[in-house]
């Protein structure tokens, strides 16, 4: 079976492939689902969950191009695939990216956070 | 009440089914849709393209169900025929409930989203039959009130129906035939057959088939689901409403003979009985502190049938019914008419009572109920 070993982290757009690459920092997932604990007559502490698990991935892109930057700005909202070094994927949706200045005037860094969507994964 | 073990749960058992919706601690909710035919065979599962809603039923309106549904698809609104369902797990058991199956009505779009989300209201499968019928119809004599209802079931597209034939036999004795005008719709038709074998009113089930049974008075009825508030099997909210609303209810009843129009004219002790409740209960005159009048028109043969006939509205006017508004833990087996029991110390003791409306989310959040006091 063929290895993929990524040294950076790369954010592919899932409608034609389009690819953007660079070192990134801050990773972090949280997986959460809705739900609450009702009170009911008597006292009663009852959960109740909705099916359907929500996760996020957090990441920073280092050091990009502006080139770069306006391109993910048009990927707001697009269907992604998201592929880290540590062989994490992710599909999801981002819907914002959260652009700072490097000292070098040519870069930036790019905060996203990605929503992560059920897809049918082909065999 | 839907059966526990109904399809598509006929693989648990009665006792699964129940804990799951009555004693897991946990439970997780999910939802989804069904796109039918007017067979009601399952066309396509739209459940990727669902987003949630609510289902309501009110056993006393003209079509008692409805529905409220979010669909990012363009079905064929107006006529496309769905079906909601809900499942529950408590990661041991899980349940799939129908919901009833509803014609789409004409969806509003919202724009500016993408995929655009159709907010559409779904109406009771017999809307078909809630049409007026815009022509004279005549039923023979000699006919089965059972046949005459079936024909008109299929001849307005509803091949789905389950029939208690336990008056298949029954006739009618001489022709019975509706005037042209706006009112008249197949829906009364049907009932009014229905009415005359103590059949109660059509009915559509969880799966969308119609259902013609035989009246059985509800408190003749077995209890189906038990509600109490003990500790582990408490479904109620901790907020529960009580109203017993006698306000505009009647003292002094007036009973008049309206079919002996060339007799003489009506006097009291013949034609006109008038019965004033001067001291019972907290209706009364003295209790009201006033008098409240109802003249009530009445058809009967002579003036002894005219008293006897007044009592019965008298009796049903002195008995204002309690109505109890509540929320409970989502419970989707409730459908038509439920026969509860009622087991609330702030109620007093336990009571039997009738479902006579409810709404439920899909998402999981409660129930809504009305409830009304039978004793």
């Amino acid at each position: 079976m063929a290895v993929l070993a990524l040294s950076k982290l790369w954010v592919n757009r899932m409608d034609n492939g389009q690819a953007v690459s660079a070192q990134s920092a801050g990773r972090g997932r949280n997986h959460d689902q809705a739900g609450e604990v009702r009170t009911y007559a008597g006292g009663r502490q009852r959960a109740v969950t909705i099916a359907g698990e929500r996760g996020q991935f957090t990441f920073r892109l280092l050091d990009v191009t502006l080139a770069t930057v306006e391109l993910l700005r048009t990927w707001i909202g697009a269907d992604v695939q998201v592929r880290d070094h540590r062989g994490q994927r992710f599909f999801g949706v981002f819907f914002g990216v959260n652009i700072v200045e490097y000292k070098d005037p040519s870069f930036y860094d790019v905060a996203i956070v990605l929503r992560t969507v059920t897809v049918a994964e082909g065999v | 009440m839907q059966l526990p073990t109904a399809p598509p749960r006929e693989l648990l058992t009665e006792a699964a089914v129940v804990a799951l919706i009555r004693d897991a601690p946990a439970v997780e909710f999910a939802a989804g849709l069904e796109l039918l035919d007017t067979n009601l065979n399952v066309v396509d599962d739209v459940t990727d393209d669902f987003g949630g809603g609510s289902v309501a039923r009110n056993a006393y309106a003209t079509l008692h169900g409805t529905a409220s549904l979010g669909v990012a698809r363009t079905l064929d609104w107006g006529r496309a025929i769905v079906r909601p369902y809900m499942t529950m797990t408590d990661g041991t058991t899980t349940a799939r409930f129908n919901l009833g199956a509803y014609v789409t009505s004409t969806p509003k779009r919202v724009i500016g989203e993408e995929p655009a989300m159709h907010a559409v209201a779904g109406y009771d499968i017999l809307h078909s039959l809630s049409t007026t019928v815009g022509e004279a119809y005549a039923v023979d004599a000699g006919v089965g009130y059972l046949a005459a209802v079936a024909t008109i079931l299929t001849d307005r597209g509803l091949t789905g129906y389950i029939i208690d034939q336990s008056a298949a036999a029954s006739v009618l004795p001489s022709a019975r035939v509706w005037p042209l005008d706006q009112e008249t719709t197949w829906l009364n038709i049907v009932n009014d057959l229905l009415g005359a074998i103590a059949y109660q009113g059509i009915w559509s089930d969880w799966d969308g088939r119609a259902r013609l049974h035989r009246y059985l008075s509800p408190i003749a009825r077995t209890p189906e689901w038990y509600y109490d508030v003990a500790p582990l099997t408490s479904m109620l909210d901790s907020l529960r409403t009580v109203e017993r609303d006698f306000f505009d209810a009647p003292n002094r009843w007036i009973a008049v003979r309206s079919n002996n129009i060339d007799g003489p004219a009506p006097v009291e002790g013949d034609g006109i009985f008038t019965y004033v409740n001067s001291f019972v209960g907290d209706t009364s005159v003295e209790a009201r502190g006033r008098i409240i009048s109802k003249v009530v028109p009445l058809e009967a043969a002579d003036h002894a049938a005219l008293v006897a006939a007044a009592q019965i509205t008298i009796d049903a006017d002195m008995r204002i019914p309690t109505k109890l508004t509540h929320a409970t833990f989502p419970n989707p087996l409730h459908w038509h008419f439920d026969r509860l029991v009622l087991a609330d110390p702030e109620l007093g003791p336990a009571a039997d009572v009738l479902s006579t409306q409810w709404t439920l989310p899909l998402n999981g959040a409660n129930q809504t109920h009305e409830w009304t006091l039978l004793r």
